[in-house]
């Protein structure tokens, strides 16, 4: 360390007004729980358009981001988990303004940013940095990690060169690296390096809080640790909240005091990260969690959703976005089946709608014709099914796949098993202690949550 | 939930069964204008029939440069074989021509990388890329390749064969795209699949359906040479396990053996790595990782003076299970493992007890 570590005690003249809250660091508890929470992100719409032709005419949206609503507070660990497609990059650009949300409000330390243009926009920006996933993309090769690291200072009007520098090296020193790699390039460095120095370029400005996309993801084993470790180091110590993407749960699960599950651009579930973790609520988060290996060798279960395909973010499923895939989807009413055979009537519907055709009945497999015991043997059917209508309905259903009409049998079944699930669009149910977006915890559907494991 | 249990194959195999390969002290040096980096420095192992092996460890630590040296496929310059053995059904790779290798790579020992569009030509159809895979490799008709190919396409669990076949490559979902070059790999029936990172790229919902698909293979017959750095993707998947760092194999085991008593420092830091946030101490990030003896002892908060120099330190037996073995002195006949056993408590708190059996 330098003498100017100390300078930086909250720092760089840009935000004198904010430097009291170093005194804070670490203790979590101080933070007042009646203020107002730093981010508040309310039903956020972030929609892209579909244009075809010279006209540029819309044809249709891509839903990225479809009613996400979540706060952090001051110091907050926000985690947003989810596959490729569920929004939760688009989401994170839109909260800083790097996308332009179609919908809903942000509101940052109270204010809104829906309409902040110019410096407004700019002031924000410097309290709500980013950190991207990839260290390659983060700099310009040109200019030294000193320069990259000052850039910020300069750009807000730090005038003062001497006074950038001591700042520049005392994060250079707080990130794990030495005064002497100012001058060097970032070719220099490796990938956890680099992710290191992004780190310090982002802290700076002194911000409140950090947008950071899958910051770790580039990187693999202990040097993700590392800077995993870091970035949790520096946002106790300097009470900076963090908005966290990520697709790991081994991450989220070390570093996030909160998470969001994203399907399909919805929360479907959120809370404390432990309890989502260890008692995951809505179907995805469950399918999401049992579908990454334990690290028990002698366990080797992997959940399996009703079908593989992800639907279309621009035309997703009606009613709960997930009932095309869901293992715990609720069966009609009047219908009392165990459990494994609507699990595997319901696969049959959803597989056929999905138009995932397992080999043996595909139209043009073979020269033989697909006869009655083929199908039902490929989806596991059996031959009669205690309840009346649902039989007939497979039964319906399996004759048209024999006809080759797969159109008829998709329809029968819609008919045949209709269900709450794609009928109505859930809200956040109250059955649970936290937001849960599933008919399961809705005391007004007929269907309670199902245990865990 | 529906799930899909699988059994383990046993590890104890026969000691008197011929391996499908064995490599025996490998040495992949790579020169650059700057430095020569010894990738891997002498790597000892087997893959038996039906085995899946899987080689972890971190970016750098040699796992890739090991894989592409058995089959020649490492760029050659800047890399270069400069010692060991490996053989495969009984003859040495590292002597063979490059015609030789050519053929071995197409019909017996197959790639699939964790990128698949390295695999697949943007230009041309999945069905057209497979015909031709199978094709040289056998005399076919065209109809019948064709035939062959949507069979492999169904064989990967890609719906609606048939149609897709006519497909291209960019048609496809990243864990399609895996599974097509899963398909043009398998397409001469290879007898052993060397796959690197598979899974990677995928998200983890269709890494579970590539990580069934791969136990599929093996059930099948096939022997599978697995890279990954991702300790829960050897967990569901690997029959015996081979640690590396450095360039070096520093712990090898039957996965559960392994799992549950990791021994080598290094195998507990990558398992400490998946819980907690401690950090490392104050290890200079850019150290360079020692050529002789224990070549994690620069990060070891056990190192001894007798780590250093020499060769790597012989593979003692761990827990006097001869199968489960650290390349690491404190298992030896003269030091006491107790303090690297002892030391951290996270490495027990990831795998659950047991459950009677």
């Amino acid at each position: 360390m330098t003498d100017h570590s100390t300078d930086r005690s909250r720092s760089p003249a840009v935000q004198p007004d904010h430097d009291t809250q170093s005194d804070a660091a670490g203790d979590r508890a101080a933070v007042p729980d009646d203020s107002h929470p730093l981010l508040e992100v309310e039903n956020l719409e972030t929609h892209f358009p579909i244009t075809r032709g010279l006209l540029r005419r819309e044809v249709g949206r891509v839903r990225a981001v479809d009613g996400v609503s979540f706060e952090i507070r001051d110091g907050e660990a926000f985690g947003l988990v989810g596959e490729s497609g569920s929004g939760k990059t688009t989401t994170a650009l839109s909260a800083l303004r790097l996308e332009e949300p179609t919908g809903g409000e942000i509101r940052f330390d109270g204010d809104s940013i829906m309409s902040l243009s110019g410096a407004d926009l700019r002031a924000f920006r410097r309290r709500a940095q980013l950190v991207v996933q990839d260290p390659n993309e983060a700099f310009n090769p040109r200019l030294t990690i000193g320069q990259a690291v000052a850039e910020p200072l300069a750009l807000h009007g730090m005038d003062d060169a001497d006074r950038r520098q001591a700042i520049v090296t005392d994060l250079l020193e707080r990130v794990g690296l030495s005064a002497d790699d100012v001058d060097r390039y970032p070719h220099e460095f490796s990938g956890g390096e680099k992710q290191r120095i992004a780190i310090a370029r982002a802290l700076v400005l002194n911000p409140d809080l950090i947008v950071a996309d899958e910051p770790t993801s580039a990187l693999d084993g202990r040097v993700q640790s590392d800077v995993l470790a870091l970035l949790d180091e520096l946002r106790r110590e300097f009470d900076i909240a963090v908005l966290f993407i990520s697709h790991d749960i081994d991450v989220v699960r070390r570093f996030c005091d909160r998470i969001g599950v994203m399907y399909l651009g919805e929360i479907v579930e959120q809370g404390p990260t432990d309890e989502v973790l260890e008692a995951p609520a809505h179907p995805y988060t469950r399918t999401l969690l049992g579908s990454v290996p334990s690290l028990d060798p002698s366990d080797r279960e992997l959940v399996r959703p009703l079908t593989d395909t992800i639907p279309d973010p621009s035309d997703p499923p009606s009613g709960c976005r997930f009932h095309t895939r869901c293992p715990e989807l609720i069966p009609p009413e009047d219908v009392d089946l165990d459990r494994e055979l609507w699990q595997t009537i319901a696969a049959f519907r959803f597989t056929l709608q999905a138009d995932e055709l397992p080999a043996a009945i595909e139209p043009d497999a073979g020269t033989t014709a697909v006869d009655e015991a083929t199908v039902r043997e490929t989806f596991g059917l059996p031959s009669d099914i205690p309840d009346e209508r649902v039989d007939r309905g497979v039964d319906d259903a399996v004759d048209a796949i024999v006809r080759g009409d797969l159109e008829v049998a998709r329809d029968r079944l819609a008919e045949a098993i209709p269900t709450v699930c794609e009928r109505s669009t859930p809200s956040d149910g109250t059955d649970c202690e936290r937001p849960v977006r599933c008919h399961r915890y809705d005391p007004s559907v007929d269907a309670e949550p199902l245990s865990w494991p | 939930m529906s799930t899909q249990p699988h059994t383990t194959t046993p590890q104890d195999r026969s000691d008197d069964e011929e391996p499908l390969l064995s490599v025996d002290d490998l040495r992949t040096r790579i020169r650059t204008e700057r430095e020569t980096i010894h990738a891997v420095d002498g790597v000892s192992f087997t893959v038996n029939r039906g085995e899946t092996v899987c080689l972890v460890g971190e970016s750098g630590s040699g796992k890739s440069v090991t894989c592409e040296s058995l089959t020649g496929i490492v760029p050659q310059p800047p890399a270069e074989i400069i010692g060991g053995t490996v053989e495969f059904k009984g003859r040495n790779l590292l002597e063979a021509s490059e015609s030789t290798l050519r053929s071995i790579r197409g019909t017996e020992i197959a790639h699939v990388f964790q990128n698949p569009q390295s695999a697949l030509d943007p230009v041309y159809t999945v069905g057209d890329q497979l015909v031709e895979a199978i094709t040289i490799h056998e005399e076919i008709s065209e109809s019948d390749a064709r035939e062959r190919a949507s069979e492999l396409l169904r064989q990967v669990g890609i719906p609606n064969a048939p149609t897709r076949i006519d497909d291209y490559p960019h048609e496809f979902s990243g864990g399609m795209q895996q599974r097509v070059a899963i398909a043009i790999a398998l397409a001469a029936d290879p007898a052993l699949l060397i796959a690197d990172e598979p899974t990677t790229a995928v998200d983890v919902t269709v890494q579970a359906r590539l990580i069934e698909l791969l136990r599929e293979l093996t059930d099948g017959g096939m022997s599978v040479l697995l890279i990954t750095h991702d300790l829960r993707v050897a967990a569901a998947l690997a029959d015996r396990v081979l640690v590396m760092f450095g360039g070096t194999i520093v712990e090898r085991g039957p996965i559960e053996a392994l799992y549950s008593q990791p021994a080598h420092p290094y195998t507990r830091s990558l398992f400490d790595s998946y819980d907690g946030l401690s950090r490392r101490g104050d290890r200079s990030a850019r150290g360079d990782i020692p050529t002789d003896g224990c070549r994690f002892r620069d990060e070891c908060p056990h190192a001894i003076d007798a780590c250093a120099g020499g060769d790597q330190p012989p593979f003692y037996t761990v827990d006097d299970r001869k199968t489960h073995g650290a390349s690491c002195l404190y298992y030896g006949p003269e030091h006491d493992p107790a303090p690297i056993l002892h030391d951290d408590a996270a490495v027990n708190t990831l795998i659950e007890e047991p459950t009677d059996d």
